[in-house]
């Protein structure tokens, strides 16, 4: 009975052993995957690096999605990009880092809407985060929705107000806006960020 | 002691005037002198602490230059000197940092703004136009024009970093709330409506909008829907008309509607319908006005402000001054009252209580009681030109009008009774000399018979024929009084048997057409009962007679100027009112303890109350219920019934949601009604008593009711019973 116990003990000890060596043993090719990835990248080589990590590929990685979203994103596999990030997102839900990557595959196919709920979603999590902010304020700028614009970019020069591309931003949605007193005031506080900032300039020479 | 009390109560009343002059300034931007809507307009000023400061800096330098200056303190009090230097300053100190070449500037502008409304005042309200905002628009056109070259005005940094500046009013949870006010998912329009009130104080802010909104609500529900109405009109035609403007801009135009809406719909002009359809009608020329002129003025970056505004209420208002024929249902506001919802229930009630209050009063031209034997449309002579006549003749307690047989004049009751001057007048002419008729054989070649006509007025004469010759008491030119005689009463003429010919017409000649003219006041005795009759016209058999005026009633309801009342209430505090006149020649009755104030009219046969202004705590307000109007005679269970002004006596809040309606609609009535009840002694009266009493309807629905007793004895009123929702109030002389 004794050598019963004993010999499950030793085949149990056996069994998880195994296990943990095996798991050792994976983490390592998957950080190993991550180094040759990075080199490939660093060389230019982006089929490489992403075949690196296809190689370790595991679906419930939250890494390997993340950098596997990035590096299709960089060789122009835009949905293939799109679902590395999704499956990110699905992983950690409250993260803003895959979002703000999920971004760039679906803003390169043109599909604004589904970039500005992202970056709606980021700011839901994260209110104050400047890089969102501005970048909303930049595709509604873009769609001459300055007054939409005007909101985004209020806060980040608000956060950052000495920060030439807010303030510049900021006084040419104003200038749209017609709201001069305030496009001149930015445009000069950006000229004193920058002094000799071409489009503060210009902003300025336009309202005299 | 006297003149200490003397000098603090001065002192209380400079300070009153000098916080009327600031917070209707406030309010008048919204042509308002409705208090809390100003204190609202002011904080919300205040939401940027520098130009809430310059704004009120600017109407405290426009207070100081019209006291100083001596300018009228009515038209200051209510805050129409005002409004436009507190909108130059607010203007001016929104757009520049806040330094003491700021104060200096907008103590300036603000002074220049003040004379250019007093100027405009001269030179506009010549032509009973008001100069709206335009000497704002001039004064801040001219020092923002200026000011480009003035170094030392720094540009505001306001409203760029505003989380910053909440953050530091109020931390965290402040710029929380102003973001989640700003993210609120609110329908473009409606965002646009909010921010569109709040730009008229140059902000850019949801919420000024908002509590602006809710201020305009309180002061008034037609202010209020006229406001939402213009706007979103103006919102529909760009729309329709596929104007490239953006909401923004649209906010910043907003203003213009509202305000063009809420002065024509409500406030120039009674509320009504036709006054809204011609708002609707001419809201698409300020949208229209407002595109054209911005792309004028906006090459010169020169904001047009409220200038659409100002030039389409200024021509539409002007436009109706050329109108050959007054309407009612399109009627210019003559006198202010700085609430739509006031202006309307006024005219209303004085177009039901006083539309004949220019017709000169005739009254009937005899003594006594007469029976009309033909009335306007008389079926034998009152017929085509000369169809408003009547016919008097005097009859028995049977009926009859003579005795014996009636085959002689003198038979007839009504043959050589005096005949009276129906009104003030001079004799304009005589036509004496004819004589009487046989009865029964008219002379067809002298129609009119001995004839008198009395100028009243210079379209209003009065003609008396058939009177007997040779009985005339005054001469051609002499000036007559009503009640005089004049003649008797004869059989000359068109006349088969004795009656008087009476008839109103606007020329001097014996032949001229009749007027159908009402007559200002009679009593109608029917078998049980008397009816007062206004400005009406006596019917054929009808019994009539001019009031016949009670010595007791007359004497206790002659208000002199300078007369003192006194009233001793249950709690024995007594009140005091003083009786008064006006500048304008208006009388009432000032209370002394709550400064309020009962006007009334008092002629030869009535005394009728027009306004209150005031408390209505105060037992004056009582008074002005119980005796709104009362003729002079004494007719047992004689009634009168008037309407009350429906701003004064209805339930608040069943009126607070009517007022929306009230332009087009209306469902409720407060009515009034007087009894003559009782009277110790007929032919000498010693005392006499009244019931009145004030019911409150909705449809035909009685919502509350109010029920006065009134005792007057010789030395005038002695006591009045109140009855208020079962409460028991008492005044005793």
């Amino acid at each position: 009975m004794e050598t019963l116990k004993k010999i499950s003990l030793i085949v149990l000890l056996g069994f998880f052993s195994t296990i943990v060596y095996a798991q050792q043993n994976t983490e390592k090719k998957i950080i190993e995957g991550f180094q040759n990835s990075y080199l490939h990248e660093a060389s230019g080589n982006l089929a490489e690096a992403i075949l690196d990590l296809k190689n370790v590929y595991q679906a419930d990685s939250y890494p390997i999605n993340l950098r596997l979203g990035w590096l299709t994103y960089s060789s122009g596999m835009f949905s293939e990009s799109q679902s590395y990030y999704n499956k990110a997102v699905a992983l950690k839900p409250y993260a803003v880092e895959p979002r703000m990557g999920l971004v760039l595959p679906l803003a390169a196919m043109g599909n604004w809407d589904a970039v500005i709920a992202q970056y709606h979603k980021v700011l839901e999590i994260m209110p104050n985060y400047s890089v969102a902010l501005h970048r909303l304020g930049l595709i509604y700028y873009g769609q001459k929705d300055y007054e939409k614009a005007e909101k985004y970019f209020e806060k980040v020069v608000n956060l950052y107000p000495f920060d030439y591309d807010g303030l510049v931003m900021l006084a040419w949605t104003e200038f749209h806006l017609k709201k001069y007193r305030q496009a001149k005031v930015l445009f000069n506080t950006a000229l004193m960020h920058t002094p000799t900032g071409a489009s503060a300039l210009e902003g300025l020479k336009l309202m005299q | 002691m006297k003149s200490v009390t003397h000098a603090f109560v001065e002192r209380r009343s400079r300070v009153n005037e000098l916080l009327d002059i600031i917070l209707n300034s406030y309010s008048q931007i919204f042509f308002s002198t409705h208090r809390p809507f100003a204190l609202l307009i002011m904080l919300v000023t205040f939401i940027d602490f520098y130009t809430g400061l310059f704004g009120l800096i600017s109407v405290l330098t426009a207070a100081v230059a019209g006291i100083m200056l001596g300018f009228n303190r009515v038209t200051m009090r209510k805050g129409l000197l005002g409004f436009n230097s507190l909108l130059a300053g607010l203007g001016l100190g929104i757009y520049f940092s806040p330094s003491v070449y700021l104060l200096i500037i907008v103590i300036l502008a603000s002074l220049f703004t003040f004379l250019i409304s007093v100027s405009l005042q001269g030179v506009i309200g010549k032509y009973g136009l008001p100069f709206l905002s335009i000497p704002f628009i001039l004064g801040l056109w001219a020092f923002m024009l200026a000011t480009k070259s003035f170094e030392v005005l720094g540009v505001s940094e306001r409203g760029i970093y505003t989380l910053n500046e909440l953050y530091t009013l109020g931390g965290t949870n402040l710029v929380k709330a102003y973001e989640y006010l700003n993210n609120l998912t609110l329908p473009d329009p409606v965002r646009a409506y909010f921010f569109s009130l709040s730009a008229i104080l140059f902000q850019y802010n949801l919420l000024t909008g908002i509590v602006i909104a809710v201020g305009l609500l309180s002061f008034s529900r037609i202010a209020f829907s006229l406001s939402l109405i213009g706007f979103f009109i103006a919102f529909g035609f760009y729309h329709l008309i596929g104007a490239e403007v953006t909401s923004y801009d649209y906010s910043f135009f907003g203003f213009n509607y509202i305000l063009s809406s809420i002065a024509l719909g409500g406030f120039f002009l009674i509320p009504s319908r036709n006054a809204y359809l011609w708002m609707i009608l001419v809201i698409p020329f300020v949208a229209i006005l407002t595109i054209s002129l911005n792309a004028v003025f906006m090459q010169f970056k020169i904001p047009i402000y409220a200038l659409p505004f100002n030039i389409v209420v200024m021509l539409f208002l002007y436009s109706l001054k050329f109108r050959e024929k007054y309407s009612y249902r399109l009627s210019e506001v003559y006198f202010q009252h700085n609430s739509p919802e006031k202006n309307l229930y006024i005219f209303l009630n004085n177009k039901e209580r006083f539309r004949y209050k220019l017709f000169t009063p005739i009254k009937l031209p005899f003594f006594g009681t007469w029976k009309v034997s033909q009335a306007h449309d008389g079926e034998h002579t009152h017929k085509g030109v000369y169809k408003h006549a009547w016919d008097f003749i005097l009859v028995n307690q049977e009926g009859k009008q003579f005795k014996n047989e009636g085959d002689y004049p003198e038979e007839y009751f009504c043959y050589n009774k005096p005949v009276i001057a129906p009104e003030d007048g001079v004799v304009e002419e005589i036509i004496d000399g004819i004589d009487d008729n046989v009865i029964g054989q008219p002379n067809l070649k002298d129609n009119w018979g001995n004839t008198l006509i009395i100028k009243h007025n210079n379209e209003v004469y009065s003609k008396l024929s058939h009177l007997k010759k040779g009985s005339f008491k005054v001469k051609k030119g002499e000036d007559v009084k009503f009640g005089q005689i004049v003649a008797n009463c004869g059989n000359s003429g068109r006349s088969p048997y004795p009656h008087l010919h009476f008839q109103i017409q606007q020329s001097p000649y014996i032949g001229s057409v009749t007027m159908d003219y009402p007559l200002s006041n009679y009593i109608v005795h029917e078998k049980d009962a008397f009816q007062l009759k206004t400005h009406s016209r006596p019917e054929k058999e009808q019994l009539v007679s001019n009031i016949e005026t009670s010595d007791l009633l007359v004497s206790a309801l002659s208000f002199i100027p300078g007369q003192i009342l006194e009233f001793k209430t249950e709690a024995d505090s007594i009140v005091t009112w003083e009786v008064k006149v006006n500048e304008y020649n208006q009388s009432y009755l000032q209370c002394k303890n709550t400064d309020a104030k009962a006007y009334f009219e008092n002629d030869q046969n009535l005394f009728y109350f027009t306004y209150y202004e005031g408390k209505k705590k105060s037992e004056l307000f009582y008074f002005f219920q119980a005796l709104f109007k009362l003729q002079k005679g004494y007719y047992q269970n004689l009634e009168i019934t008037d309407q009350y002004p429906l701003y004064l006596t209805y339930p608040k809040a069943i009126l607070w949601f009517h007022d929306f309606i009230s332009p087009f609609l209306l469902l409720i009535r407060s009515q009034y009604s007087v009894q003559y009840k009782k009277i110790d002694d007929a032919i000498t009266p010693s005392q006499i008593q009244l019931t009145s009493g004030l019911t409150n309807y909705f449809l035909k629905k009685k919502i509350n009711e109010k029920s006065f007793r009134i005792t007057i004895d010789r030395d005038g009123i002695s006591d009045i019973n109140i009855t208020d929702d079962n409460r028991q109030i008492k005044l005793i002389r």
